[in-house]
């Protein structure tokens, strides 16, 4: 790739290179640079770290496998962290999505007072990881919540506290992850944007409804953006830690109902003095994610439309 | 697609609005918290304080020992401003490869800005500490945002590449025809046309810089460059006494750059603006 | 700041180059080691003639009181020192050891760093000077009580310069228990003692009102329960307390879950009692909470009733309470100066001045004659604190060493208290799986070192 193109040796294969890759790799430099220099020298290092014991404070002591063994075989709080993420990455995930992308139907339309509406519900998102979420949420889904005060006067139903009962603990943060679906929502409605509109008013020339418009026009046309939020929030998921953290105070109680994955790896790194194996543990999540990422990837042939005509 | 019709019009507006105060309800009690005395905070939960007090403001723009908290959110915007250049200008370029242009070994690279997304953050935070460390970056704000201005957030780059490819080829083959080289293409055709997905890059990165306490904590050690989310701890510490109080005034002084970005670029999410030109 | 003046219009290339000049200043760089400027003494005037101008780092966690007054005292230090240079790290309790942590692991550490009790993790770890070459001059100890002087020490080398003391109480709302038609709580009361209270005040308050929190889960209530029966958490070597009395710890909280005396198993999960923002007795419906004695001044403060404060409940066969130091100052073992760090820690504890800026938010300081000092000057809140250590000194003894890698347990502890709450375990299976975990902690730090 260097300086040696010359035109007779355009058709050498160094020169076939050069002319392949010049523009795009000029286009991914940033990239490269970033990844090859700021990425994946601390990824590499923490995978030699996930095969030591590490306290941060002194140097790391090389222990072959064990904490990878210690984690599959012995650690009953690591399948805890499994299990309770696992649960809200099918359950969360389909919940955000399936209400983000309605409140962006709803929402996409010239309405004036739209505009409002959407920043309006963007709000939680934007309240975020901020420390008083602990308390509000506490004042929403606790015993006397708000909530609760809705299920009684409504219905009179004694409910339970959803905080902090471990049987629905995690479901309340559930509940916030949706709650904070704003995100999802933007991308959606981006996407939606980007539908151009002359494909339903030809639609509407041959005499299609509403509900077909949908199937054949919106549907596709957005899969893009759909297979994106969904891997996005996949990944996400599978990392959630913020809401959990706040929620919880760092504890992922009561019991561990709410202690997940990248909490309890947080834990064992930074307040247990185990980075080692917080390593070990964010590898076989690597792995985890990168699984049902590529399973993802590989149904997309059937179901992502590329206006490009290229396939994923 | 038209507006709804005026029925439907009422039935969308009674939803989106009771929805409207579900979301709506954290933000009251935010406000309403900030002009309540400290003694009352936890102790009334009532949205409408028994006691009102300004005090909480003047105390929390005063700020800690000297630094006030105009400076906190003087350094933040400009963080935030860098990061969204940043953000913009380098995963643009880097997805429109992905999207658009073929070169050796796509599918792996591809791959690997996927990976780079997988792995919880909490482990690279030492071996990046130590990186930056030697380059002698500590406590500026290059640890901050030239990563932002090398790509490393794929998570944009993977969200453009998903509306590049959303736009039909024939844009390009057009302007190939009238001379552009793959430079204008990307300058001139497919940035303008990915225009909603470079507007969700800058809202969201403005906001999730602007909220990012872990890392700004980390590189940020001298009082006068901290930015807004530590000055708001700066006002808490959970083994003595925490102003409770100027944080939540603080806290909805600091969420209004937020809120005006978030709302004066939405509007761009509109359908049916720009969409002359696209045939497809 | 400089990046913020540059024409915003160069984009891209002008941004490369800020960067760039922004990484690559000397006066905002790395400050990696606290490096010796050298410095013309015509510059900094007579007084600092034929000295080199010395850089510190100080990091400490605290609240906006604390920050401001210690920033005070490090201004003072700095006029009365003018060779020596304190840059001043501080942040919020959130995220410091993270911080602190990647800062030891990045080798960077400031030179003086505030701790806790959990000091001897850095000590075992190599992280902390021996400041015994130091001690007499210029850290001058003479004017504390031997026991407060020596809670800095370890196998008799002093790491840490106790900053304040404090100890357990039980604070509790006059205004709920006049409300009950109830006499106050008494200094030195059993357990059997404040049992039989809370049963008659929880009678009278009604539904919705509880005696006391479930601090079952708390590991210092639970080490002065294990010190009452002559034992303790840890000795210095090993775990000193078994599954018999855990188990009669829990069935105890049992008994008091069953009398409707503390909050349920839900409400207690949901309200940790640990700050005033998650607590029931700030809300009014808790009328008795175990609390460290300088977190009194926060909950009083996010509070409109009146509290007191007494001792923790008396049994057993010992004094189970202890006076401990809440905050040590130590100094980084890589430290370029460390003469100078000692000078600045000499500073906090024993000058006057600085003693009166930094008053008694850290603890009751150690030294005799600051404490004097300060208790003429304390308002009526924080005077409540000096008299309460008065009374917590008689109801006490010499205190254990921390347990090792104690976050790690204090989790296991919580689970297990929650388990037994929530009817998942049983007392005795409680009380084995605590004892298991604390072993297995301990046995963490030794298997390192």
């Amino acid at each position: 790739m260097e300086q040696t193109v010359t035109p007779h040796r355009a058709h050498s294969y160094v020169g076939r290179l050069w002319k392949k890759n010049a523009v795009p790799f000029l286009f991914l430099l940033p990239w490269f640079l970033g990844t090859f220099v700021l990425t994946l020298g601390p990824m590499i290092s923490s995978l030699y770290l996930s095969f030591t014991q590490y306290d941060l404070l002194t140097p790391a002591k090389w222990v072959g496998t064990a904490n990878y063994e210690n984690m599959l075989l012995e650690d009953t709080r690591y399948l805890q962290s499994l299990k309770v993420t696992l649960t809200y990455v099918f359950v969360s995930v389909p919940l955000k999505l399936g209400f983000a992308l309605a409140v962006a139907m709803l929402l996409n339309k010239g309405l004036r007072a739209l505009h409002f509406y959407r920043t309006l519900y963007y709000i939680p998102t934007l309240l975020g990881g901020s420390v008083a979420i602990a308390v509000l949420w506490r004042q929403m889904f606790g015993a006397d919540g708000l909530f609760n005060l809705f299920l009684h006067g409504a219905f009179g139903i004694e409910a339970p506290d959803w905080v902090s009962d471990p049987t629905y603990s995690l479901y309340s943060i559930v509940a916030l992850t949706v709650w904070q679906f704003g995100s999802s929502m933007v991308i959606f409605l981006a996407g939606l944007k980007q539908i151009p509109q002359d494909l339903y008013e030809a639609a509407e020339v041959d005499g299609a409804g509403k509900i077909q418009k949908f199937f054949s026009i919106t549907v596709p046309m957005l899969s893009p953006v759909v297979f994106f939020n969904l891997v996005i929030q996949l990944i996400g998921s599978f990392q959630a830690f913020t809401q959990a953290f706040v929620v919880s105070r760092g504890t992922g109680g009561p019991i561990d109902s709410t202690l997940f994955y990248t909490l309890y790896l947080y834990q064992k790194g930074f307040s247990h003095f185990e980075m080692g194996y917080a390593s070990a543990m964010a590898w076989i999540l690597l792995l985890l994610i990168g699984f049902c990422t590529a399973i993802l990837f590989g149904t997309s042939r059937y179901w992502v439309h590329y206006a490009d005509g290229g396939k994923s | 697609m038209q507006a709804y019709p005026r029925p439907t019009a009422w039935l969308v507006h009674a939803l989106v609005m009771a929805l409207g105060i579900l979301m709506l309800y954290p933000i009251l009690w935010l406000i309403s918290s900030s002009f309540k005395p400290d003694h009352l905070i936890f102790s009334d939960l009532r949205l409408w304080p028994a006691e009102i007090t300004l005090d909480n403001y003047v105390k929390g723009w005063n700020g800690i020992s000297g630094t006030s908290f105009g400076s906190f959110l003087a350094n933040s915007m400009l963080l935030c401003l860098l990061a969204v250049l940043g953000n913009l200008v380098s995963c643009s370029m880097a997805a429109y490869a992905f999207g658009r242009l073929d070169f050796s070994l796509k599918n792996i690279w591809f791959g690997l800005m996927m990976v780079t997304i997988m792995l919880p953050h909490h482990v690279t935070i030492i071996p990046q500490y130590v990186l930056f460390h030697k380059l002698g970056w500590v406590d500026t704000f290059s640890p901050l945002t030239v990563p932002k201005l090398l790509a490393t957030d794929a998570f944009f780059i993977f969200l453009m590449v998903q509306f590049i490819r959303g736009l039909p080829r024939d844009l390009d083959e057009s302007g190939r025809i009238d001379g552009c080289g793959p430079i204008q293409i990307y300058w001139r055709i497919v940035m303008p046309l990915a225009l909603p997905a470079l507007i969700t890059t800058a809202i969201f990165t403005f906001i999730w810089t602007w909220d990012d306490f872990f890392s700004q904590l980390l590189y940020l050690n001298t009082p006068a460059k901290y930015t807004v989310p530590l000055g708001l701890r700066l006002f808490l510490d959970s083994s003595s006494q925490s102003n409770w109080g100027a944080m939540m005034a603080m806290s909805v002084v600091s969420l209004i750059p937020s809120l005006v970005i978030f709302f004066s670029l939405q509007r761009y999410f509109v359908e049916g603006i720009s969409t002359s030109g696209i045939k497809g | 700041m400089r990046i913020g003046r540059k024409p915003a219009s160069l984009l891209l290339i002008s941004t490369f180059m800020l960067l760039a000049a922004c990484g690559g200043d000397p006066s905002t760089g790395s400050g990696s080691q606290p490096a010796a400027v050298s410095e013309p003494s015509s510059t900094k005037g007579g007084k600092s003639e034929g000295k080199d101008t010395v850089a510190l780092r100080i990091m400490w966690w605290g609240s906006q009181a604390r920050h401001d007054a210690t920033n005070k005292v490090i201004d003072l230090f700095e006029q009365k020192n003018p060779h020596i240079q304190v840059s001043a790290e501080y942040l919020g309790a959130d995220g410091y050891w993270d911080k602190l942590n990647t800062l030891v692991a990045g080798g960077n550490a400031p030179d003086i760093i505030q701790l806790g009790n959990n000091y001897p993790d850095y000590v075992s770890r190599g992280t902390l000077l021996e400041l015994d070459p130091y001690i007499g001059k210029p850290i001058d100890l003479g004017t504390f009580d031997e026991q407060i002087a020596s809670t800095g020490k370890l196998d008799g080398k002093q790491y840490g310069v106790n900053m304040g003391s404090n100890a357990l109480s039980i604070v509790y709302n006059t205004e709920l228990i006049k409300k009950a038609g109830m006499e106050p709580p008494k200094e030195g009361w059993t357990w059997e003692e404040m049992e039989a209270y809370s049963k008659q005040l929880v009678g009278k308050l009604g539904k919705g009102y509880y005696a006391f929190a479930d601090q079952s889960g708390f590991t210092h209530y639970l080490g002065h329960y294990v010190r009452q029966n002559g034992k303790a958490l840890y000795n210095g070597s090993e775990i000193a307390f078994d599954e018999a009395l855990g188990t009669k710890w829990f069935e105890m909280w049992n008994r008091f879950r069953q009398e409707g005396i503390i909050p349920t198993a839900a409400q207690s999960a949901a309200y940790l009692e640990s700050t005033p923002d998650n607590s029931l007795l700030v809300e009014g419906k808790l009328a008795m909470l175990v609390i460290w004695s300088n977190q009194f001044v926060a909950f009083q403060k996010a509070m409109k009733d009146e509290l007191q404060m007494i001792p923790l409940p008396a049994g057993g066969s010992e004094n189970g309470m202890w006076i401990q130091p809440s905050q040590f100052m130590t100094i980084n073992k890589n430290s370029k100066h460390p003469q100078e760090a000692a000078q600045l820690l000499n500073f906090f504890v024993n000058d006057p001045e600085a003693t009166l800026i930094l008053g008694s938010d850290r603890g009751i300081p150690g030294s005799t004659v600051v404490r004097d000092a300060l208790k003429a000057n304390a308002d009526p809140i924080t005077l409540k604190t000096y008299n309460y250590l008065d009374v917590a000194v008689k109801h006490s003894r010499e205190m254990d060493r921390e347990m090792p890698n104690i976050q790690e347990w204090d989790t296991a502890l919580r689970n297990s208290a929650q388990k037994l709450a929530f009817g998942k375990a049983s007392a005795a299976d409680a009380a084995a799986e605590t004892v298991k975990a604390a072993v297995a902690a301990v046995s963490k730090s030794k298997s390192k070192s």
